[in-house]
């Protein structure tokens, strides 16, 4: 694991779960609409 | 001859890993006796020196008395398995010292309950005026649930230099199963090594977001430090009674929840995301999994509470129904709700929305606990096989996949062993709602307690207070820990006892006659 590879995957986990988050998100806007 | 379960030289050699791994925990007292020392808080430091006198002594007493075999004993799966359950009791005992000694508990079971809490990273709490606790003590349940999180086992092994012949079968016992590279020394340092990346990086975006939001630097740092930690292992703990709700800030829940979210997956996803393999988190079937059943669950419990009016905008929803959806799927047990606000605010639907989810619980060979989205995947992949097979013709043979790192075939062996362990999952949960009903607490209160305890969240309903039945307490600690190493391994511990209690019962018999 170099550390550019490292900082990469965090970024996309992150990433991943900042996307995830929005998607339930959305979900909330368009219930409460 | 009869071969016996468990003999002396078994005995030996068990006794010597126990005690290296109680050794390796046991020098963690350190760091909250030098945040004591240099907070010059006199009392805590007093407690943790006691403490770890007796745990380091008792630690090497055991190694002592191991040491003559541990080159000649091969070690096999029975003492793998043994070594981790046993020394999780024995920690238990040791770590709850210096909590008796402090005064904030009312009991020595007291105490036992919340280090079990903290190692299981289950995160709910008997220890008594939490606001105003030690920094000494604070940092103490911390860095149990953070330990306890990765496991002990694991810690010990990574410190290990000789003796790494028969570790893997340790690794194992402590309901990890999957090894990052060929060498478990080596998986075990890696585990370390991603925990303790991701704990500089998020404790220092909290400390930043913690003076952001109105504390103090020194007192924003301990916060963010403890929050990571329990985030980070999915455990629950906070320094203040109020958990979560004591901040009253969207930043900070956002950045729990991310931590919490990143917590609960598999450490061998981190190792292939870190290693370049960056689709792995799209296609690994836990993900997927907890994806679809977070997805699933989040929808129909921020329905119920939009159309009967709890919550009237987005982020009312997203802060408080969100938040504590994903808190219990992640099996974390963050909250920003008082305890009693499930049962009188939310209601029942609700409520079983969120058992369902604490049940489900994270990924496999992480921080989380739960039946574990593997499981939950393999299981559903193994009902649609199964009816895509009905539904062709005999003639036709296919095989099924799954991805998880890699493609794994779905052979029966991997199902039998998801579904016996969801089983003794359910059954822990239905024995311990029937305790809280028996005690008489509500159905729905003891169900909401019951799953949050098997399943290591931590969320709590109200049932877990000072004033529960004592056989509540140690049901609860015992499923715990049942939960947290998935059963098989304490069962060998069970077993093994129950061997050698027979066999020493009927020696006694044979000189009696």
């Amino acid at each position: 694991m170099t550390n550019k590879r490292i900082i990469r995957g965090i970024i996309i986990e992150i990433g991943y779960t900042l996307l995830f988050l929005l998607v339930l998100y959305g979900l909330n806007m368009i219930l409460v609409r | 001859m009869k071969k016996t379960i468990i003999n002396f030289d078994d005995f030996k050699i068990i006794n010597f890993y126990v005690g290296y791994v109680i050794i390796g925990t046991a020098s963690l007292m350190l760091i909250p006796m030098l945040t004591s020392l240099i907070f010059k808080e006199w009392s805590a430091l007093l407690d943790f020196i006691i403490s770890t006198n007796i745990a380091l002594s008792l630690g090497v007493f055991l190694m002592f008395t191991g040491k003559s075999k541990v080159d000649k004993v091969k070690i096999q799966w029975k003492h793998g398995l043994i070594i981790a359950s046993s020394s999780w009791l024995i920690l238990t005992l040791l770590c709850a010292v210096p909590y008796a000694l402090s005064g904030n508990t009312k009991s020595f079971l007291d105490a036992c309950f919340d280090v079990m809490s903290g190692f299981t990273t289950t995160g709910l709490a008997l220890t008594q005026d939490l606001d105003h606790l030690s920094l000494g003590l604070n940092m103490w349940r911390h860095i149990l649930t953070f330990v306890g999180g990765q496991g002990m086992v694991v810690l010990a092994l990574s410190f290990m230099v000789r003796h790494t012949l028969g570790a893997y079968k340790m690794y194992v016992g402590e309901g990890k199963d999957v090894e990052l590279v060929p060498n478990v020394k080596n998986t075990a340092r890696i585990i370390w090594k991603i925990s303790i990346i991701y704990l500089i990086i998020g404790t220092t975006m909290l400390w930043v977001n913690g003076m952001f939001i109105g504390l103090q630097p020194v007192s924003a740092f301990f916060h963010g430090l403890f929050i990571f930690m329990s985030a980070w292992s999915t455990g629950g703990f906070s320094p203040m009674s109020q958990n979560i709700l004591y901040y009253h800030s969207l930043s900070y829940e956002l950045l729990t929840m991310i931590f919490f979210i990143i917590g609960s997956l598999n450490f061998a996803l981190h190792y292939a995301v870190w290693q370049g393999k960056k689709k792995e988190i799209f296609k690994n079937i836990e993900t997927q999994s907890f994806f679809i059943t977070a997805l699933i669950i989040s929808f129909f419990t921020a329905l119920k509470l939009t159309n009967s009016g709890v919550y009237s905008n987005a982020i009312s929803v997203f802060r408080k129904v969100i938040y504590n959806v994903l808190s219990a799927h992640t099996t974390t047990g963050f909250s920003n709700l008082y305890a009693r606000q499930f049962a009188t605010e939310w209601g029942d639907f609700p409520v079983i929305m969120i058992i369902i989810a604490m049940l489900i619980g994270g990924s496999a060979c992480s921080t989380a606990g739960g039946f574990k989205g593997l499981r939950v995947g393999v299981v559903l992949k193994s009902i649609f096989a199964e009816v895509n097979k009905l539904l062709n013709s005999d003639r036709k043979i296919k095989v099924y996949k799954f991805h998880h790192i890699k493609e794994i075939i779905l052979d029966d062996g991997i199902v039998k062993s998801a579904f016996l362990i969801i089983t003794c999952y359910i059954v822990l949960f239905f024995i311990g709602t029937a305790l809280g009903t028996y005690y008489g607490y509500p159905l729905l209160s003891s169900a909401f307690e019951s799953a949050s305890i098997t399943g290591n969240v931590g969320l709590s309903i109200g049932v877990t207070s000072l004033s529960m039945p004592t056989v509540m307490k140690i049901y609860y600690i015992i499923a715990m820990y049942l939960g947290r190493l998935e059963f098989i391994s304490v069962f060998v511990l069970i077993g093994a006892t129950f061997g050698g209690i027979k066999k020493l019962w009927l020696k006694l018999l044979k000189q009696s006659y």
